[in-house]
């Protein structure tokens, strides 16, 4: 399945280098927190998955998984498959440097359509279903991508084409089979984690942390606070404390920021409130005065009478002597 | 090699190969497959193993261009071939000249986006412990006498291996998630720096 070096002309593999960008770009915009680390397993299983090789007939193929990876993944499917494909060219040399494009394009689209049909099937609860489904149309939707690209170069190409799409058909079904079963068994037992929240669900955790940052400068305590996502923190209230009193309090502008006069010691803290629960408590840098010695007016008797003490003694020795 | 760094060779054997993916006259792509078949030579360290690295990656090029010759003209065939070949050739050079992961990482520089080079080093990272966890599972396969054949029992079992490796790589990602957050990175390459009161892009907090 994947086109080689050198079969299509420049000019073509360019453009599928354009194609698979934008998929690649589109793909990055919907990858948050997690999902950065699932798609980068995603792509380590799609690239050792080629050293699996599996019987069909009388020779052998590697699964494709392009199907199961659109199943799990929206968008990200391109980053996904990129990655695997670019792995792929370089330790194992499988298609090319320069057909990457091309390739990301050929299992890209089909394995998007293919996780959107299984994902309608799923809902019915006919997951094997659903899988075997995801799987036939991964490798059919690649095939019939690659058909139509060498067809577009003459005659011998397009009788190339067919040769090739008929190739492929036995390896249809072994796939279909092998993501049924695969899909049945991730969905079963990561159906809450792995499905349901960390692919289609936003996650929260990261895209709403607030970061808070308090600095204490010439009389001077600015504080600003963001979402993760680098969003300000609007009209958020804020809470100082100093040795856990309360010495003020107000609201951010729309910036996220606000600028307090204050009189403050290193053990201030600023407890920022983004509201729905989002708070983050962080502790005040900066320059602070440094603290002078408080003394008591019984400290200052007691220090004149002793050095009064000191003196009158060395005095009483003097004349004694 | 031609130049001294890696990132310097991989940039001038990516820009021949590229180059001759734009080639149609017969002597230029004859000049290309000489020049990649000296390159072949010269950085050969074992012969044999190339050669068979060569064989195996060549069978798609190879089949494209026995069906044009049987189906369409002689021509296309051996313009397939020569720009093919020369292609493959000088791609095993470089991979023969350095190590993969020193090509991976000339490579990566040519990649514009930050969180996508960031998906890169966490797969790259992810693959070893992939592959061991894949050599586990084949031993308990060939312990319990399982033989690879075309049946519906066959692939089960390698569907099941294959949702494993997802299912194991699933626990260690997470792990990797949280150091990486502990340790100050952000999968949003976007951090704040408190000195310049800005964000910052670089996957590190400042």
């Amino acid at each position: 399945m994947h086109v080689s070096d050198g079969v299509f002309p420049g000019w073509f593999t360019g453009i599928g280098w354009v194609l698979a960008g934008a998929g690649v770009w589109l793909g990055l915009k919907e990858l948050e927190g997690r999902k950065v680390v699932y798609s980068a397993l995603l792509s380590a299983v799609f690239f050792v998955s080629s050293l699996i090789h599996i019987p069909v007939g009388i020779t052998t193929v590697h699964p494709i998984l392009n199907g199961l990876i659109g199943s799990l993944t929206n968008l990200s499917a391109f980053v996904v498959i990129f990655v695997g494909l670019f792995f792929q060219a370089l330790f194992l040399h499988f298609g090319g440097i320069t057909t990457i494009g091309i390739n990301t394009v050929n299992m890209g689209l089909p394995a998007i359509v293919a996780g959107f049909v299984a994902r309608k099937i799923s809902k019915t609860g006919r997951r094997f279903l659903a899988g075997a489904i995801a799987g036939f149309l991964g490798v059919l939707g690649a095939g019939l991508l690659l058909t139509a690209e060498l067809s577009l170069f003459g005659e011998g190409f397009k009788k190339t084409a067919y040769l090739v799409l008929v190739a492929h058909i036995p390896v249809m079904f072994a796939e279909a089979i092998l993501t049924g079963f695969a899909y049945s068994r991730l969905s079963r037992s990561l159906l809450p984690v792995f499905l349901a929240c960390l692919f289609f669900v936003p996650l929260d955790s990261h895209a709403h942390r607030v970061i808070g940052v308090a600095v204490y400068q010439n009389g001077t305590l600015q504080i600003r606070a963001m979402f993760g996502d680098g969003s300000p923190v609007k009209n958020g209230e804020y809470k100082v404390f100093q040795n856990d009193k309360l010495v003020a309090s107000g609201s951010l502008d729309e910036n996220g920021s606000a600028k307090v006069n204050l009189k403050l010691n290193d053990k201030a803290t600023v407890e920022i409130n983004a509201g729905a629960g989002h708070k983050v408590k962080v502790n005040v840098e900066g320059e602070f005065p440094k603290k002078l010695p408080q003394t008591s007016l019984k400290e200052v008797i007691a220090g004149v009478f002793g050095i009064l003490l000191v003196f009158g003694v060395y005095g009483a020795f003097k004349n004694a002597f | 090699m031609l130049l001294k760094t890696p990132f310097k060779n991989a940039t001038l054997f990516i820009l021949l190969i590229f180059g001759i993916s734009f080639v149609s006259s017969f002597k230029l792509l004859l000049v290309a497959f000489l020049f990649s078949v000296y390159s072949f030579v010269v950085s050969s360290k074992d012969t044999r193993k190339m050669l068979k690295t060569f064989a195996s990656i060549s069978l798609f090029s190879g089949f494209v261009s026995v069906c044009l010759l049987i189906f369409g003209s002689v021509e296309d065939s051996i313009r397939v071939l020569l720009r093919s070949f020369s292609m493959l050739l000088l791609t095993i050079s470089l991979f023969n000249a350095y190590s993969p992961v020193e090509v991976l990482e000339s490579t990566m520089r040519f990649v514009p986006s930050d969180k996508l080079r960031f998906i890169m080093v966490l797969s790259y990272s992810f693959v070893r412990g992939i592959i061991k966890d894949l050599a586990c599972l084949n031993k308990s396969l060939k312990s319990r006498h399982f033989h690879l054949r075309t049946s519906v029992f066959s692939y089960k079992t390698m569907a099941m291996l294959i949702s494993s490796l997802l299912l194991k790589g699933k626990t260690r990602s997470e792990g990797i998630y949280k150091s990486m957050i502990a340790r100050g990175f952000s999968s949003d390459p976007r951090c704040y720096n408190i000195q310049a009161n800005t964000l910052k892009t670089g996957g590190r907090r400042e």
